[in-house]
Formats: C-alpha cells, structure tokens, sequence
C-alpha cells in the first residue's frame, strides 16, 4: 500500500486544464520530487491533496483511504501536513507559539505543547529564536519556520512547497541537511522545487510534470536521461 | 498561581469594595458602573472581535435580544430576570450560529455585514410589534424596588456589586482562552486561516464556538442593563450607535488582549462623559470623536493603546537594566 | 392594477440604474485592490451633500453640478486612498487587511457625524422645480430626474467600460486588478494604479451621488442605507464586474420597488438588509467560488 496515491488526477479551472490525467504514488520512507516547468499544476497537486481544492476528476488516496474533497483539518489530522508556497507565518505570534499552534494538534495541554514544539524548534534550528517575533524573521528563517510548524503536527508525509526559493547556496545546503533528518525521522517528503540540482542530489524518486501530465517518474540519473524531459524542460532551464 | 499574583487579586478586589464607599455621591457612582459595564462588554466583543479577529459591527443584536427576552418574560409571565437573562442568553447563542454559519466561509467583511443586517432587521421588527414587545416607545420594566431576586435594588451598590462580578467572568473568560488551545487557535485563524487549516484547526467550529462565547456574554450585559435603567426601547438597545461603542472601545484599549479592552473603557467612558458636558450634548459628537479615534489608531498603532503602554514599559525596563549594568 | 406594476417596475428599473452606479465604484475598487471601503456610503453623502450646496450657493442646475461633484471626489478618493489607505495595508500584519476594514469603519462613522455637525439632521432637497416635473405617458409618469437618472447612469457605466477596455490606463488597471504580482513584473505602478482606480470608483459615486440628490432627500446618514444596497449589489453581480453591477442594481432597485408595493413601508428599511443576509444564506457555491474557507 502505497502512502499517497494521485489515481488519474485531473483538475480544470474553467476552461484552463492545469491537470490532466496524472498518476502517482509516494512510499514510505521516499523522498520525492516533483518538477515542472514553471505553471500552476505542481502546488495545485498539494491544495487537491491537504483539502484546499477538489480534483474535477479522480482520486488521491492517502494510507489507503480516499482524501479527495476532504477538508484542510481533517486531511491534516489524517498524519498529512504541507508548507506554503509564498510563506505563511502567524505574522503576531513568536517563532514558539507559530509552532505550538501546530503541536496542539497532539498536544491539547498547553505545557505539552510548548515542549514539544520546543524539540521541533531544536529539530530545525531555530530553538533559540523562539521568542522573536516571526514577523521579524529573515526570508529562509520563515521557511525554516514553515517547515517547523508542519513537522510540529507530526505527519506522517510532508508536502513541501518550494521551501528552497529563495534562498542563497549555503541556507539551501541547510535546507536540504533537513530535509535529510526529517526522513531519517521517519516522515516521508514530497517536494515541488525549482532547484533542480538540489532535487536531483535530494529525492530518491523524481516525477516530472509538463503541460499539466506527468511526463517522467524515475529515478533522477534516468530523469536527467529521459529524452522527454531533456526536450521539455531541462534543456530550456537555466538554472 | 504564585504568591505575588494571589497578593494582587486580593489587593484589587479590597479596592474594589472601598470604592462605592468612597465615591457615594450616586453621579460618580454611575459612571464608574457604566465604565466597568462598558469594560465588560468590550471584553465580551473582545472573545470574537479581538482574539479571533472577526469584525462584528451588530453586537447590539445579542444585547437587545437579552435586554428583550428578560423583559417580556418578566411583564408577560413574571418570570425573574434572572431566569430570563439565561433565556436571552440561549437564543443569542443561536442567532449567533445563524448569522455565523454561512458568514464564516466568507471575507471578514461580509460577517461585519451581516452583524450589522442582522441587528437592523431585528430593531425594525421590534420596532413594529407594538403589542408583544412595545414598538418604538419601548418597554419599562415593573418597579419592584427591593428584589434581589428579581434582579432590580433601589440602591445602586447592588448593580456595582453585580458589575463587577461580570467584569471578573468576562476578565476570567479571556484569560482562560488566550492561555488555552482554543485561543492559540483562533489568534492563529486571525493571523491566516489557510496557514491555520493547514495545521488542522477546524477554523468554522472555533469562529462559531467564539462568536457563540461572546454573544452569551454580550446578552447577559443587555439583561443587566434592562434591570439598571429599567426602561428598553429598540433605539437604545438594537441601535447601531451601541455596537460601534462596544467595538470601539475594545479596538482602541487593544483587541485581542486582556487588559486592552479595560484600558479602552476606563479612557473613553470618562472622557465621553467630559465631551458630553462640555458640549452640552451635541448629537454625534461622541460617535465623531470615536469614528476620529478609530481611524488615528488604526493609523498609527493598530494594536491599540494599551500597545503603545507595553512598548513605554519595556522602554523603562530595558532603561533600568542598562542602568544596573553601567 | 396593472398600471401600478408597470409604473413600479419602471421606477425600480430607473432607481436601480443609479444603485448600479453607487456599487459601480465599490466594484472596481474591491475588484482591484481587494479592499473593501466601509466608508463607501458617506462618500456618497458627502457628493450629495456637495450637489445640494451647489445648488443652493451656486444656483445651479441639479445636473449642472454633477461634473463638479465628479471631480471633487476624484481629487478626494486620490487623496484617501494615498494618504490614508495605502499606509495601513502597507502594515498590516495579519492576512486579511482587518486594519483597512476598520479603519473605513472609523472613517464612516466619523464623516457620517461630521456632516450631522455641520448640515444638521434634517433632510434637505435642492431648490428649483425641476425635480418636481413629471412627463406623462397615459397611466405611467415619470419625474424628470427619474429619466435623468437612469440616461446618466447608463451612460457613465458604458464609458466606464470603454475606459477599461478600450484605454492603456484601462487595461493596466485590469491587469494589477487580475495579478498584481505579474503587472508589477511588466511595469505597471501598482500604487499608482491604485490610486487611480480608488479616485475613478469615487467620481463615478459623485456622479451617482448628484443623480440621486434629485431623487431623494439628503440628510447625514442616508449613506448607510444605500451603502448596504452597493455591497449587496457587489456581491450579487461579481467583485470588479462593471456589467453585473449594473444589472445587479437593476435587480435590486426591481425587487426592491415591487417588495414595498406589498410591504408595509415601516419595513422598507429592512428589506435590503433582508435581501442581503437571503444572498450570503442562498447563493450556491459561495458567492465567488473563491471567498470559500
């Protein structure tokens, strides 16, 4: 049984097809990435998955049940968390209380809360800036910040959006060390980057969506082999 | 709680009950009611308006239902306000949920809105009924003079008495919330919904559980108003004009604070009695000043003033230390 | 019997052009800047109010006054939008731009009062006999403003549309209005865009305010009510759809004149508030498929 599961996927938003006909899975334990020319298919293949929108057609399945149409809380309750593509901090509240609000999910007592959002603050290095204003943080601080705040729900998959943007080589390297000790934590990672150099070094599978349809899912030395995605994407890239 | 906290209470607690003693002169005695009251309310407004950050612009909609229900089951059936205030209560709660319901899925300003809808249907019908609820003329309750148990004292230290023990529900009520899940919760849905969904905060049931929250509250303050002034009219108690003041006051103080709303009421109840002397009651000038008010702190400190208290206090703390240091 | 549903119909028909042109401005401005000014209704008492003095002070036609009251309150919606608005959205900290809403909400109040200070409670009219005419058509009459209005109206909305469509300003509003992140990238000003569009939405409100005038008496809080009928409008035709506030107001102005041939008139004031809780309860799907949580 497959983790997550896009069956047959498609989602039009009136007469733009953003998704057409696309099949997936994620296993345990994987970390996979998902890449694409520049277009709205990659993060609306998150919203279909943690609620924010429903697919025109098919079913995502997540642990086996159906999750297509449910709503954000529940599909977050299910063990299923994502990150934000622009970042999304609480702007009024602490690095500590952002990430407490996604630890009282577990923790309903506020002292149980507080800790174990401290141990994901130490998790991501950001422990001891929990009192600073997160309206404050730099750039890569609120996407560190995002991450925390997700892991702190405990999920058992990560969807992380972009969460490299941004960001200049050395924080990216930073990046990727934690996204490392997120899945060596047992929580597998699904990532839409644009970095693909990083995705590349990063994902032990990668999926390659072009024009709304999946194109490639392979491991990444076959991707970057794949004649396909040469002629659609990598070769056009500057990156 | 720890000993300094407990000396506090204490300490406000014996001040309070000195102060009826010291300001008997029943004028003064009457504002400080009428203060602590609108503190009260504010606070009440604060549980939806301040903490989960939904503007509601009718709350004068739950305070006429409560001031309503109380009456008319008192002069038709001589039930005790008492009883009656839980009664008004109720059936604020589920207006609340109505207006709720189909506003929370929407832009904060279709529920500012809608308040506002509602409590103008609600005044207008009130306003035609003149045989169940009195119409434009309004309603006086009974004069009973000395009847605790039916809400109403000659003396006007039993309303103080009574006030404050509001203030300490409504005090408490917030307290609770901001230090609980539930209150991390709606701060979080005020800051960004999508970002709280995503965290698994069911944002529908906690807006509703807090509007819910805030319009018993705001009720039972219309139930008490019934039983002081003893005399309703839908003016006084639907009108537009109360709302603003209820929302105001606590925008001002701070909202989404403890202590903000208080602070709104202690600066602007007095000041408001100031204004209406001076000017010999000039019609609007209170709503003009808090209209002028509104838009100055939004302006320049959207978090009210008890902000700008916090940001003088932290000035002198931080002051001090280097002092110490140096 | 009949002749009174026709006459209704129509006078709803001819109000309801202007309420198209009071929410006209709301749209655009909600449609490009995605903030909603609370304040839109006192405005549009300040522009009546500007009509009345004109024609009191100046002596001139109830008509003549419209371009007069145009520009000034474009000069003021420049103004407001610069000066006060785009400070506070620029701070907002939270999501959804509340410091905006409330400080609309403030300003509302206050000039709402303002006007109570200076013109006094009681309702006013302009001077001058031309509201009164009337031009008869068998059993159906129509006052000269009513006529007026509803030519006015149609006109500025179709010259609105031809403005947004048809000029370069036009289309850089449509466009910051659509993706403001991508007009930017191409060039376009979004503060000046703003500015532009907040001051053109309220010169179409003084144009609407200056029509009514003659329809009905002004006093400092008539802006109220028709403040919530613009909002209802708004959300019944579509955020920043110049054509559904048009036919929106229509509606409105239909349903609103039939509604009170059966409702006692005491209940009058209720109706459109009625009218506005029944569209959040029964439009379908949200209101704009967008909106919902």
């Amino acid at each position: 049984m497959s983790l997550l599961e896009y069956k047959q996927i498609a989602k039009h938003f009136g007469g733009v097809r953003a998704i057409e006909d696309v099949s997936f899975s994620v296993e345990v334990g994987e970390i996979v990435g998902l890449i694409g020319p520049n277009g709205a298919g990659k993060t609306t293949l998150f919203s279909m998955a943690s609620g924010f929108l429903k697919p025109t057609r098919g079913e995502i399945r997540f642990r086996d049940r159906r999750i297509d149409g449910s709503a954000p809380p529940a599909v977050c309750r299910m063990g299923l968390a994502r990150t934000f593509q622009i970042v999304r901090p609480f702007g009024e509240m602490s690095v500590l209380d952002n990430v407490m609000v996604g630890a009282f999910l577990h923790h309903p007592d506020r002292a149980a809360a507080r800790r174990a959002a401290l141990v994901v603050l130490e998790r991501v290095g950001m422990a001891d800036r929990h009192d600073q204003s997160a309206r404050t943080l730099t750039l890569a601080g609120r996407k560190r910040l995002e991450v925390a705040k997700a892991l702190a729900t405990q999920p058992k998959l990560l969807l992380l959006d972009e969460v490299m943007a941004g960001l200049t080589p050395v924080e990216t390297a930073g990046m990727m060390d934690l996204i490392r000790s997120v899945r060596s934590d047992g929580v597998t990672v699904l990532l839409v980057e644009h970095n693909i150099q990083a995705t590349m070094q990063l994902s032990d599978r990668i999926v390659v969506i072009h024009h709304g349809r999946k194109i490639c899912d392979a491991t990444p030395a076959e991707v970057a082999a794949d004649p396909e995605v040469i002629a659609a994407y990598l070769g056009e890239d500057e990156d | 709680m720890q000993p300094r906290q407990i000396l506090t209470a204490l300490g406000a607690v014996a001040l309070l009950a000195v102060v009826p003693l010291v300001f008997d002169n029943p004028y003064t005695l009457s504002i400080i009611i009428l203060t602590i009251f609108y503190a009260y309310l504010a606070l009440s407004w604060n549980i939806i308006g301040g903490i989960a950050g939904q503007l509601s612009l009718g709350h004068a909609a739950y305070f006429g239902i409560g001031a309503y229900t109380s009456t008319t089951l008192f002069l038709s059936f001589g039930l005790s306000p008492w009883i009656g205030m839980l009664a008004g209560a109720a059936l604020s709660a589920l207006m609340a949920v109505v207006i709720g319901l189909p506003c929370f899925r929407l832009r904060g300003a279709y529920f500012a809105l809608a308040t506002l809808a509602a409590t103008v249907i609600l005044k207008v019908i009130v306003e035609n009924s003149h045989e169940l609820l009195g119409g434009p003329r309004g309603l006086e309750v009974r004069l009973m003079h000395d009847a605790p148990l039916y809400f109403q004292h000659t003396r006007k230290e039993f309303y103080y008495a009574i006030v404050v023990v509001m203030l300490a529900v409504a005090l408490y009520a917030n307290f609770a919330i901001l230090r609980s899940r539930f209150g991390y919760y709606l701060t979080a849905i005020r800051n960004d919904q999508d970002a709280a969904l995503a965290l698994g905060v069911d944002s529908r049931r906690c807006k509703l559980t807090a509007a819910v929250l805030s319009a018993v509250l705001t009720s039972i303050g219309g139930t008490f108003y019934a039983q002081y002034v003893l005399f309703i009219s839908p003016e006084k108690v639907f009108g537009a004009n109360l709302s603003v003041q209820i929302a105001v006051v606590c925008i001002i103080g701070g909202r989404g604070t403890l202590w903000g709303p208080v602070l709104g009421a202690a600066l602007l109840l007095p000041a408001e009695e100031v204004a209406r002397a001076v000017t010999g009651g000039a019609p609007g000038a209170a709503m003009m000043l808090y209209g002028l008010l509104l838009m100055v702190v939004m302006r320049f400190e959207p978090n009210g003033l008890i902000a700008i208290l916090k940001r003088v206090a932290n000035r002198r703390t931080a002051a001090r230390a280097r002092v110490g240091v140096a | 019997m009949t002749s009174t549903i026709v006459q209704a119909l129509l006078n709803g028909i001819a109000s309801g052009a202007v309420y198209g042109l009071i929410a006209l401005g709301l749209s655009l401005q909600f449609g490009v800047m995605k903030i909603i000014n609370f304040a839109h209704g006192s405005f549009m008492m300040i522009a009546m109010y500007l009509a009345l003095w004109g024609c009191q002070h100046l002596g001139l036609h109830p008509l003549a006054v419209i371009p007069l009251v145009a520009a000034a309150l474009y000069v003021t919606g420049f103004a407001t939008q610069r000066w006060l608005i785009e400070p506070i959205y620029r701070k907002e900290a939270t999501r959804e731009p509340m410091g905006v809403l409330i400080f609309t909400t403030g300003l509302w109040i206050f000039l709402d009062n303002l006007f109570l200070a200076i013109a006094g409670p009681d309702y006013q009219t302009p001077p001058g006999e031309w509201t009164n005419e009337v031009w008869m058509a068998g059993d159906l009459f129509f006052a000269y403003p009513q006529i007026a209005g509803f030519v006015v109206a149609c006109l500025v909305t179709l010259l609105l549309v031809m403005f947004l469509r048809g000029t370069r300003i036009g289309r850089m509003i449509r466009a910051t209005g659509q993706d403001r992140e991508a007009a930017s990238v191409l060039g376009i000003d979004s503060s000046a865009v703003y500015q532009t569009s907040f001051a053109i939405g309220l010169a179409v409100l003084g144009v609407a305010g200056a029509l009514l005038l003659a329809l009905v008496p002004v006093d400092p809080f008539i802006g109220d009510l028709y403040g919530i009928r613009a909002f209802v409008i708004v959300v019944l035709g579509g955020i920043g759809s110049i054509g559904g506030a048009f036919w929106g107001g229509i509606l409105i102005g239909v349903v609103e004149s039939m509604g009170s041939q059966f409702l006692p008139i005491t209940y009058s004031e209720a109706l459109i508030f009625a009218i506005f809780l029944g569209v959040l309860y029964f439009r379908p799907a949200g209101l704009f498929g967008l909106e919902e949580a």
